[in-house]
């Protein structure tokens, strides 16, 4: 028992894949509802399962979830069974009143996407003319309720240069903490690389967060950009570090693991590697018992440049870009920029 | 903050889960697992602190809610949890 993997800290529930914007980079392929999508009963079913393996905190997310009728329904039941509800949402549909019935459920934060800090940047790429000023709506509702929210920008080509007008718009809208995202080519974004950063804007937009981060006002974490904590532990001081920043490690099938809306169980939203369908397989079978999570869980197993790096365990590679790429979740992760003199183990 | 040696590989484990957590219960946190590990090495009369050390300082002092967490750090540098 002892030896045996933890429980997971994070798990990502997307209960539905309908959505009303059409962003071109959807790693979860979002647009119509799934009609293979799970019941509210076989929903808060999963809910039970996920607290009963000790998850701490489940994301409920999508699609959109709160095109879901019975979001509030599923909040409380996760809420009742003790492990903390929190969304990802496009923001659009939080109006005062849904806001106060997931507080009184339960919820305990929202994810809110803002991709811009114009409204021409944010709903050319959703989509969808009006997206941005009803997602700042969304958010400004939410600090009116006291509904703690953070903002999450995915940073792709046109927009990252907005990196830090969004940052301040997320601070004057009262967001606890801004979480950035790195463009990865899944779902209906795979095989679109013109939306893909390069290496000096990845760089640059690490740089800029190190710095922010220590300035201190909000919190800063990033989503698939594992080499931002490799450069954190080069550049700031430990004390610091251990103060202030939020490690950014690959975290698929280790800390976190991601069941889809028809039940499909992968270890991240971005690595689509299916382990199993919770219609079928115990959730808990499948995190304890998966060979593909206990492969991915050896960092001794990464091949290329991150089976050399002397970072690859707090860093591990973006796996979900090695798996794109190469069709290896294992295969060095293909955007490291890393020199060898200051990756490769000795 | 540390007052003793640490084996690299177990303060590595310890700067992971630690980093993990939310900040506002870290520094905290990191002052009661550091105290704790270190009585432990002294308590076996050893100048430097080791795996066990901290696996049974995380087990006291490491909220429940978060051992799980600090656990699957220690075991991914190679910390045996007994």
């Amino acid at each position: 028992m002892q030896n045996r993997y933890g429980s997971p800290v994070l798990v990502s529930f997307g209960i539905t894949r309908e959505c009303d914007l059409k962003c071109p980079h959807c790693y979860s392929d979002s647009g119509e509802r799934d009609s293979n999508e799970l019941s509210t009963d076989e929903a808060k079913q999963v809910i039970d399962e996920v607290a009963d393996l000790g998850a701490k905190v489940i994301i409920l997310d999508g699609g959109e979830p709160t095109l879901r009728e019975d979001l509030v329904e599923l909040v409380a039941h996760a809420n009742d069974s003790g492990v903390k509800p929190v969304m990802g949402s496009n923001g659009m549909s939080l109006t005062e009143d849904l806001i106060t019935r997931l507080l009184s459920a339960g919820c305990g934060g929202i994810a809110i996407s803002l991709d811009g800090a114009d409204p021409q940047t944010h709903d050319n790429f959703r989509g969808l003319e009006g997206a941005w000023e009803r997602t700042v709506e969304g958010a400004k509702n939410c600090a009116k309720l006291g509904m703690p929210f953070q903002i999450a920008p995915l940073m792709y080509r046109d927009n990252w240069m907005q990196l830090e007008d969004i940052v301040k718009k997320a601070k004057n809208l009262g967001a606890n903490a801004v979480e950035v995202f790195d463009y990865v080519q899944a779902g209906r974004g795979r095989g679109r690389s013109e939306y893909e950063l390069g290496t000096n804007e990845r760089k640059q937009i690490i740089d800029q967060i190190i710095r922010w981060q220590s300035e201190g006002d909000i919190i800063y974490r990033v989503v698939a950009l594992p080499q931002y904590w490799v450069q954190v532990e080069r550049e700031v001081p430990e004390d610091e570090m251990l103060e202030k920043y939020t490690r950014s490690c690959c975290a698929a099938g280790t800390r976190f693991i991601t069941i889809l809306p028809n039940g499909d169980v992968i270890p991240c939203m971005v690595l689509q590697v299916k382990l199993g369908n919770v219609r079928e397989d115990s959730l808990k079978d499948i995190w304890y018992d998966s060979p593909i999570l206990e492969t991915l869980r050896n960092r001794d197993l990464l091949k290329g440049r991150c089976g050399r790096c002397k970072y690859r365990i707090s860093c591990a590679g973006a796996r979900c870009k090695a798996f794109e790429k190469t069709g290896d979740m294992m295969a060095e992760d293909p955007t490291c920029w890393l020199p060898d003199e200051v990756v490769l183990a000795e | 903050m540390r007052t003793m040696e640490w084996e690299s590989n177990v303060w590595e484990a310890l700067k992971f889960s630690v980093t993990e957590m939310p900040v506002f219960v870290r520094k905290r946190a990191l002052r009661k697992i550091i105290e704790a590990s270190e009585g432990n090495a002294r308590a076996r009369k050893s100048d430097i602190v080791q795996g066990p050390d901290l696996v049974a300082a995380a087990r006291e002092k490491v909220p429940e809610s978060v051992q799980d967490m600090c656990f699957n750090a220690l075991r991914d540098y190679g910390v045996q949890i007994q």
